[in-house]
């Protein structure tokens, strides 16, 4: 069973473009799935939707085998998320903040302080820890978040762009436990612009153009910066023949 | 305690808004009650004397006590209403509210958390402002209350309660405008909208004035109004509080 699974998501905002058109993917266990395309691809549209962040105009996302507007809080314990913005409030501590996370994604109470204690050592953010968040520069912001997304164990993660801000050990940290979470069974969706880097962590390389899956990619593949764009040129083209096609007829 | 109570729990005990507003709530309308009462009675022609007289409706316990619900009536509400207001405006403006969703704990125990918090923090800051009124009167020479003064002091008790409740639609008016300033026009308007009424005479109807007009009562000049119209404010905060939770359980990202 995949832990997550998208049929046919379509998403629309209000009198514009549309920005989800009939989406499949899907992520198994051990899986780390890379989603890569341009700004404004549809990539954290595709994310939230995922997510139930927002309720897409058509098709479905299961969670674990269980519908999304059905998930309860036992399968969303099973998920950890990086969207957006860090789980990080200025005015607590970083062991303050992933206390917070912690207990909020469902970690007995009595579980929570070992729980911090190992994110805090995973995450390299002993020397911080005491400090409130508001001192943080904006890439030990984060790494808080990444861990919050990671202290309860989660099954799914899913991750939007989490190398953006991070310095050079920070990218070297997340994809060292990345592969970690891989090959303990964790399933992971990461949306990424560095298709270097994606190619040293994905077992599989989606692409997503103007809303629509246009294919995949060898991530072990040569040369990945110059297929990506090729498959994305070639999108544009058969978009382009496809409306002059319709004006003609 | 719940996960949802705890954390926003910790978020209220570690921030200075409420820290500053606490403060703020309990010692400053005390204070200028008790300057202008000073103000009031130093006699003479002063201008300033003749308006402090004007606004108090006697002398001592009466006086000071007077001037402290015409205070809080107003600042009850505003500096509630801007706790409220940060504590659910600021996950949107600072985009954590992102973090909530997808989580074990849903939403709209989070809504109902900070609901609840918000309500107790109120009351208590509330009952304090009203100890600290007590002890400053001590304090400065105003002697011990009589029976008339404690019933004074059961009404401000009463007005600084229902005051707190008041300001809670100021949550619902942060969710859906998803920020700060949505939160303060809000606020604002109510507190405008309560003069208005007041002047108009609509006010034994209107929520945000119907406290501060049965607090204040004849002697100020106040038309009588029943204590069962009380009510209206502990409706207010239940329609708000159901209209908030509501949102926070079906709003999407944007």
């Amino acid at each position: 069973m995949s832990a997550l699974e998208v049929r046919g998501l379509r998403h629309q905002f209000d009198d514009d473009l549309p920005v989800l058109r009939s989406v499949d993917l899907s992520v198994g266990p051990g899986e780390v799935h890379a989603l890569i395309g341009f700004n404004g691809a549809g990539k954290s549209t595709l994310m939230r939707a995922a997510l139930g962040m927002l309720r897409p105009d058509a098709g479905s996302v299961h969670l674990f085998g269980v519908s999304v507007p059905g998930a309860d809080a036992a399968v969303w314990s099973r998920v950890g998320h990086l969207i957006d913005t860090p789980f990080v409030y200025p005015e607590l501590t970083v062991r303050e903040n992933l206390w917070a996370a912690a207990r909020l994604h469902g970690v007995p109470a009595g579980e929570v302080s070992a729980a911090v204690n190992r994110v805090v050592a995973e995450l390299w953010l002993d020397p911080w820890a005491e400090r409130r968040a508001s001192t943080l520069s904006l890439g030990n912001r984060q790494r808080v978040g990444l861990a919050s997304a990671l202290v309860h164990r989660p099954r799914l993660l899913v991750l939007d762009e989490p190398t953006n801000v991070l310095d050079p050990s920070g990218v070297v940290l997340l994809r060292e436990l990345l592969k970690g979470a891989a090959s303990d069974g964790v399933a992971a969706l990461v949306s990424s612009h560095h298709l270097d880097e994606v190619a040293r962590i994905a077992d599989r390389v989606t692409v997503i153009h103007a809303g629509a899956i246009i294919g995949e990619l060898d991530p072990q593949g040569v040369d990945l910066e110059r297929a990506f764009f090729e498959m994305a040129h070639a999108a544009d083209e058969a978009a382009a023949e496809g409306t002059a096609r319709e004006q003609r007829s | 305690m719940s996960p949802a109570y705890a954390v926003e729990a910790l978020k209220l005990r570690r921030s200075r808004v409420v820290l500053v507003a606490t403060l703020a709530l309990v010692f400053v309308p005390p204070g200028m009650a008790r300057g202008l009462l000073t103000v009031a009675e130093q006699g003479g022609n002063d201008p300033a004397t003749l308006k402090a007289q004007a606004m108090l409706p006697g002398g001592g316990w009466a006086g000071y006590l007077g001037g402290l619900m015409q205070i809080y009536a107003t600042a009850g509400v505003v500096g509630v209403g801007i706790v409220v207001g940060w504590c659910f405006g600021r996950e949107y403006a600072d985009r954590t509210v992102v973090s909530l969703y997808a989580s074990a704990t849903p939403r709209e125990a989070v809504a109902s958390a900070k609901l609840a918090l918000m309500t107790l923090w109120s009351t208590a800051v509330g009952l304090a402002m009203v100890f600290v009124t007590w002890l400053f009167g001590l304090a400065t020479g105003l002697g011990s209350p009589d029976d008339a003064a404690w019933r004074t002091v059961a009404r401000l008790t009463a007005l600084a309660v229902l005051s707190g409740l008041l300001a809670l639609p100021v949550a619902a008016a942060a969710s859906v405008g998803r920020g700060y300033l949505p939160a303060i026009g809000a606020l604002l308007v109510l507190v405008v909208l309560a003069q208005v009424a007041t002047i108009a005479g609509i006010g034994r109807w209107w929520p945000w004035s119907v406290p501060a007009m049965w607090a204040m009562g004849p002697e100020s000049g106040m038309p009588t109004i029943s204590s069962a119209t009380l009510l209206l404010a502990p409706v207010v905060a239940l329609v708000s509080a159901v209209l908030t939770i509501r949102w926070w359980r079906h709003a999407e990202v944007v």
